[in-house]
């Protein structure tokens, strides 16, 4: 139980920077111009995440799950950052 | 839903209330007050007056002063307009080279520290709601309390979620207490669930947007959100970049700049031609003062939109208008950043608005609590008197922390009114009284036992309250008598909101000592358990 609260505060915490940050580079149009509701539903984001992470069987599937999907956004968000424009 | 996962959120929503649900309860009682923060205002200090609008006729002179003897003003220097409450004074403020905030009211001598002032009643209520009274750390331990809120909220839909629609309007009463107290909470809940979304979102929001964006900033998007960010909040282009292109400063150069109710007007007038149903200016900043193409922006407010804030950036030099950003006339971003403030202050609508605030404000507040009265009610022995020490414990906090917060609340206001009394201003004893008020409940709840302790902490919130109402009648019945005759109600109201609250507090007391005396002997809540021999059975942890 612990061990799936500390995955998905810990590691729910950057995934979620990273899908919001993913969004706003992927949105048709300027980076800039939706920037703000993409940042608001990031704490929601990030509370939907953590209770999601209760689903998961151990602890151990918590941390690696959720560790593989941090690099799974965080190598998508390198690729949109270096092939699209941002702010 | 399998019932195992169904545990786990029940386990998951007990923590996240026992973590967040005290905290939750002060933020939601003192925010249900804060409603009425201008009346409240207007309240507490009987002697001030209304700014007069024309004070705002001496702002300009009084920038023009500010920016001659502090340079660093020139970069971009701020000015309140008058506005309908007393401690809402005409002051500007600006930020020195080496960072700190620096402020002046019209009526000061000079300029003084910005975090070095006193607060008023109503400031101070408000400060206790989003910082529990805390320094410099309050406001963030209140942000992370609202992410474990919007937590406990996401937990406790699911884990009611399967007799959600059976049980919506279930009430049970009878002998099965704890029944009671469970559907109460859940249709507390569930009603009012749009309003508990709207304030874990924005309350997670105002509280660590600053820390949040500079993580975005950083990890995110490469240093570039900050100064992004200006934009997307302001009708001002990039303060940076108009630095950079603005010709160099030169000391014998000094644009006149047009006085900030000038430029009031002339963004009144803009947003009234662009849409907009009213515009009420009540911030105003200057962007490099004095120099070739200054620029200001008027801040100010709407009603009949979301979001009442509005921006209208200006040239202040010749008054001509740049950029607008208010309801109608602006992108995603101001719109949502906008709406944000006005879904948490409730400023979107009427009095009206500003009650159903009020009163789901308290049920929040409610909520919270019979969240604790349902851990102490899972968790109890049904067949002794002695209670496991966490089912006391929980009792006690809830009593002394809970019933405390409002009795400190209540006595507060009764000192901001006896203060002049004694020699002593209102602003200085505010916080002293609060705290020592509260710190004395606690200990009281420990000395008296919970069961006892609720029932005394009733009886003096009811009796605080109704004093509140009583000492202003008979201490200011002239201004009472004087803002009545002029059709002015908003002291008459804090009055007679602070009676009924006091009546309110009254009937608690009588159904709580009801419960103490009369009630299920072997639980917390009875007064005179008899002590049945001790339990030869051992206790075991729920």
């Amino acid at each position: 139980m612990l061990a799936k609260t500390f995955a998905g505060i810990l590691l729910g915490l950057p995934l979620c920077m990273a899908i919001v940050g993913l969004a706003a580079y992927l949105w048709p149009g300027p980076t800039e111009s939706v920037l703000i509701p993409w940042f608001v539903a990031f704490f929601p984001l990030w509370t939907v995440v953590i209770a999601a992470t209760y689903m998961f069987r151990t602890g151990v599937r918590a941390w690696a799950w959720l560790a593989i999907a941090n690099v799974g956004a965080f190598a998508a968000l390198f690729l949109a950052k270096h092939t699209l424009p941002g702010i | 839903m399998k019932s195992s996962t169904i545990r786990t959120f029940t386990t998951v929503h007990t923590w996240t209330g026992l973590l967040a649900g005290f905290a939750l309860f002060i933020a939601f009682y003192a925010g249900a007050i804060t409603m009425f923060h201008d009346p409240i205002d207007i309240w507490a200090l009987p002697k001030a007056e209304l700014a007069d609008a024309r004070v705002m006729d001496q702002a300009g002179a009084m920038m023009a002063d500010i920016v001659a003897k502090h340079p660093a003003a020139r970069e971009s220097i701020g000015v309140t307009y008058a506005a309908g409450h007393p401690s809402h004074e005409v002051a500007a403020y600006w930020m020195e080279k080496d960072g700190t905030w620096m402020t002046q009211a019209i009526d000061d001598p000079g300029a003084h520290d910005a975090e070095d002032h006193e607060h008023g009643l109503a400031d101070f209520v408000y400060e206790l709601h989003y910082d529990l009274g805390i320094p410099e750390i309050g406001i963030y331990l209140m942000g992370i309390v609202s992410i474990i809120y919007g937590l406990a909220l996401l937990t406790g839909v699911l884990i009611h979620l399967p007799n959600l629609v059976r049980e919506l309007f279930a009430l049970r009463p009878g002998h099965n207490l704890k029944r009671l107290w469970q559907d109460a909470h859940n249709v507390i809940g569930i009603l009012s669930l749009p309003f508990h979304i709207i304030f874990a979102v924005t309350g997670a929001l105002l509280c660590l947007t600053l820390v949040a964006l500079m993580a975005f900033n950083t990890v995110i998007f490469d240093g570039k959100l900050m100064s992004a960010f200006e934009r997307m909040t302001s009708a001002l282009p990039d303060t940076a970049t108009m630095s950079a292109t603005a010709p160099k400063a030169d000391a014998e150069m000094n644009v006149t700049m047009l006085p900030p109710a000038a430029l009031g007007a002339l963004a009144r007038k803009a947003a009234l031609e662009a849409g907009a149903a009213n515009f009420e200016p009540d911030y105003m900043r200057y962007v490099h003062y004095g120099q070739p193409g200054a620029a200001a922006e008027v801040r100010g407010t709407s009603t009949k939109t979301l979001g009442e804030y509005g921006m209208v950036a200006l040239d202040a030099s010749t008054g001509r208008v740049t950029h607008m950003q208010l309801t109608g006339v602006r992108d995603a971003n101001h719109a949502t950043y906008s709406a944000i403030f006005g879904l948490h202050f409730g400023t979107f609508g009427s009095l009206s608005l500003r009650w159903l605030y009020f009163i789901l404000g308290l049920a929040g507040a409610f909520l919270f609590y019979s969240g604790n009265l349902l851990y102490i009610e899972t968790r109890r022995k049904r067949r002794q008197a002695d209670q496991p020490l966490k089912v006391r414990a929980m009792a006690t906090a809830t009593v002394g922390v809970c019933l405390g917060s409002c009795l400190a609340i209540s006595v507060t206001f009764i000192a901001n009114h006896l203060a002049p009394y004694v020699g002593a201003e209102p602003t200085h004893v505010v916080q002293p009284v609060c705290f020592i008020t509260f710190f004395a409940a606690i200990a009281w709840t420990f000395w008296r036992r919970p069961a006892r302790a609720a029932v005394d902490l009733l009886w003096a919130t009811a009796a605080a309250s109704v004093a509140v109402g009583l000492l202003d009648m008979a201490l200011h019945g002239d201004r009472l008598a004087r803002t009545v005759a002029e059709g002015r109600y908003d002291v008459l109201g804090v009055d007679l909101v602070a009676i009924a609250m006091g009546a309110g507090f009254g009937w608690l007391a009588v159904a709580t000592r009801r419960r103490a005396v009369a009630g299920d002997p072997c639980s917390v809540w009875a007064a005179n358990a008899p002590r049945v021999a001790a339990s030869t059975t051992p206790v075991h942890d729920g």
